[in-house]
Order: structure tokens, then C-alpha cells, then sequence
């Protein structure tokens, strides 16, 4: 769906990494329906479509300006997400948008790439393929993007780079990307939710309106987890509203079971994460 | 799920905050991923050198 907003946009030409549905992505394109862009789209194709990452020095190609990660990230088996954008990326030119959840994702990127701008994407877009080439997008794709703090490249330019990436993005006209002020705090909020109902749904294989409906489930594991979360992020400088359990224990719908993505994705395979990237000049 | 559940529990720890749901939770989801890495071919169920519980 970013490569489809992006090139939508006009204003970017993507070169899409597609392993698993390489095939069905240059014989036939994508096929979408899409809560934002349209119910009925056939035959969409990324600029490019390669089956492995561009290396840029060996295949003496120009530098990606922008190099977007939307793979889940799982650094425990190799090659982790470093491993896997390194050819693609040019020291002091490249900047990389980390489209995924979780903590501490930049750093090994910012140690290795320090001239390189990393920028942080969390997304609330809810977007599945449901076959190899076969997408459905039905929830808004907003996202919040700006710079990871921490980095040896000035904030202006970080900062500079994330609202350029979010014009990119939202020159299609349908997305709603918004600058973010503060990274740190977006990340922590969304592991309340996270580390709580995803996880425990990934364990009990279970959706979260029957937690919910259990009661036990919430008061037992669900708001210890957030309420640890809250009080870990405290502790790490970042104060979260008060009141956010509350909230996030009802945030989701009731009339449908939700299983949130960790819950299906060991439903499927039983593997915590499936791969997919895509990158863009 | 080492960035969604690990890091904060490696959080929790450096920062001295008491997190032992999460620490279930962590144990409980490693568990998941090690049976899901067997399967792949990825970990062998042996007793490594060294493995104190044999």
C-alpha cells in the first residue's frame, strides 16, 4: 500500500522488493481493494519489481533516496532488517523509513549508516494479502512519521527529510500521513496495546472481544502488561495520558472477534512474523 | 516480537521497574517463536554444551 500511495502520488518512482508473490506481482500486478484508494483496482505495478534487494555499488545503479522497510521486524533470525537494506543504501544520501513497531528498532541502523537519516513510521493501517498479489486495505492508512531521536545527523535535516517523505506520501490525495513530534512517545503508546492484547492474543490464539468478555483475562494479564508498559515508559522519560488502559481496553470493536496481527500470524504458520519489503527512489 | 515485547522487558530491567507480567508474556512468546523456528528447520531440540538442565 505504500508503494501504491507513492506512486500514486506522482511524485515517486518505487522499486518494489516482492519475494514470495514476485510471480503474481509481474505477471498479473497487484490487485486492491482499498479503503482509501478505491475497491476496484487491477493490474498495479511499482515502477520496478525485483525479487532481491538492489545493490547499489554492484549493479552500479543511482542511490535510493528513500529506502522504506515494512517488513515485521525480527531480529532474532538472520538476516535481520540491517542485513537486508544495507546494499540498497548510500552513506550520507539514503534515508531510511522504519515502517514497523517495536523498540529500539533504529539503533543498529544509525550505528552503521550515522550519516544517514532514519525516520520512524507507525502506522495504523490495516492492509492483508489475502493471496499471492491479492490485497485488501480496510483501514485508513495514517501513519505517523518523523525522526528517531538519538541520531548524529542534525534535527533539521532529520526533521526536513520526514516532512518532504510525508508530502511524497500524501500527494495521492487519500492518505493522511502526519508529522511526528515525538517519536519516543508514539512508540510507547502503541506497545501498551502491543505488548498486552496483541501478545496475550499471539499466546491464547484468542480475539480480543472475548478477553473482553471474559473480564478475567483483562484484570488478570491485559492491564498488568499496561500498566507496566506505562510505568516502563516513566521510567524511560515518557509520560502517557492517564487513563490510556482504559482507553486502549475498548478500543476495538466488539460486533467483530479482532485477533490483532500477532494473533493471526501465529494462526497461520505458527511463525511470529512473515516478510515483505518495498523500496522506493 | 524481541522489539515488541523483549526490548521493553530489557527496558524494565536497565531501568530497575518490576515487570513480571511482561516477563511472562516474553517467556510465553519466545516459547512460540522457538517451537515455530523447529519446525522451519531453524533450532534443534539438543542439549547444548554447557546447558545446565540435562
Amino acid at each position: 500500500m505504500a508503494a501504491y500511495a507513492l506512486e500514486k502520488g506522482g511524485r515517486a518512482e518505487v522499486t518494489a522488493v516482492c519475494r514470495s508473490n514476485y510471480e503474481a506481482a509481474t505477471k498479473r500486478g497487484f490487485t486492491i481493494d482499498s479503503l482509501d484508494h478505491g475497491h476496484d483496482i487491477t493490474g498495479f505495478r511499482p515502477t520496478q519489481i525485483r525479487n532481491s534487494v538492489p545493490n547499489v555499488d554492484e549493479e552500479d545503479i543511482a542511490p535510493f533516496e528513500y529506502v522504506v522497510v515494512t517488513t515485521k521486524n525480527v531480529p532474532d533470525v538472520s538476516p535481520n532488517v540491517l542485513d537486508i537494506i544495507k546494499p540498497a543504501i548510500t552513506p550520507g544520501v539514503t534515508t531510511v523509513v522504519l515502517l514497523q513497531n517495536g523498540y529500539n528498532i533504529e539503533k543498529p541502523i544509525i550505528a552503521k549508516f550515522h550519516e544517514n537519516v532514519v525516520l520512524s513510521g507507525i502506522s495504523y493501517i490495516q492492509a492483508n494479502e489475502t493471496s499471492h498479489g491479492v490485497i485488501l486495505h480496510d483501514e485508513a492508512d495514517s501513519t505517523k512519521c518523523g525522526p528517531f531521536p538519538g541520531q548524529k545527523v542534525p534535527t533539521r535535516k532529520a526533521e526536513s527529510e520526514a516532512t518532504r517523505f510525508i508530502e511524497l506520501y500524501n500527494a495521492n490525495g487519500k492518505t493522511d500521513w502526519k508529522f511526528d513530534e515525538d517519536v519516543n512517545f508514539t512508540r510507547w503508546r502503541k506497545l501498551v496495546y502491543n505488548t498486552s492484547f496483541n501478545s496475550v492474543s499471539a499466546i491464547l490464539q484468542m480475539d480480543t472481544t472475548r478477553m473482553r468478555q471474559s473480564q478475567v483475562i483483562i484484570d488478570d494479564l491485559i492491564r498488568p502488561a499496561m500498566l507496566e508498559i506505562i510505568a516502563i515508559a516513566k521510567a524511560a522519560g515518557v509520560d502517557l495520558p492517564a487513563g490510556i488502559d482504559n482507553t486502549l481496553i475498548r478500543v476495538d470493536p466488539v460486533d467483530t472477534a479482532f485477533v490483532p496481527s500477532m494473533g493471526q500470524d501465529v494462526a497461520k504458520v505458527g511463525s511470529c512474523y512473515s516478510e515483505r519489503l518495498k523500496f522506493s527512489h | 516480537m524481541e522489539n515488541i515485547v523483549g526490548e521493553p522487558v530489557r527496558e524494565a530491567e536497565r531501568l530497575g521497574v518490576p515487570a513480571p507480567t511482561l516477563k511472562t508474556i516474553y517467556g510465553l512468546l519466545r516459547g512460540i517463536q522457538l517451537k515455530t523456528k523447529e519446525r522451519k528447520g531453524l533450532w534443534k531440540p539438543k542439549f547444548e554444551e554447557g546447558n545446565p538442565y540435562a
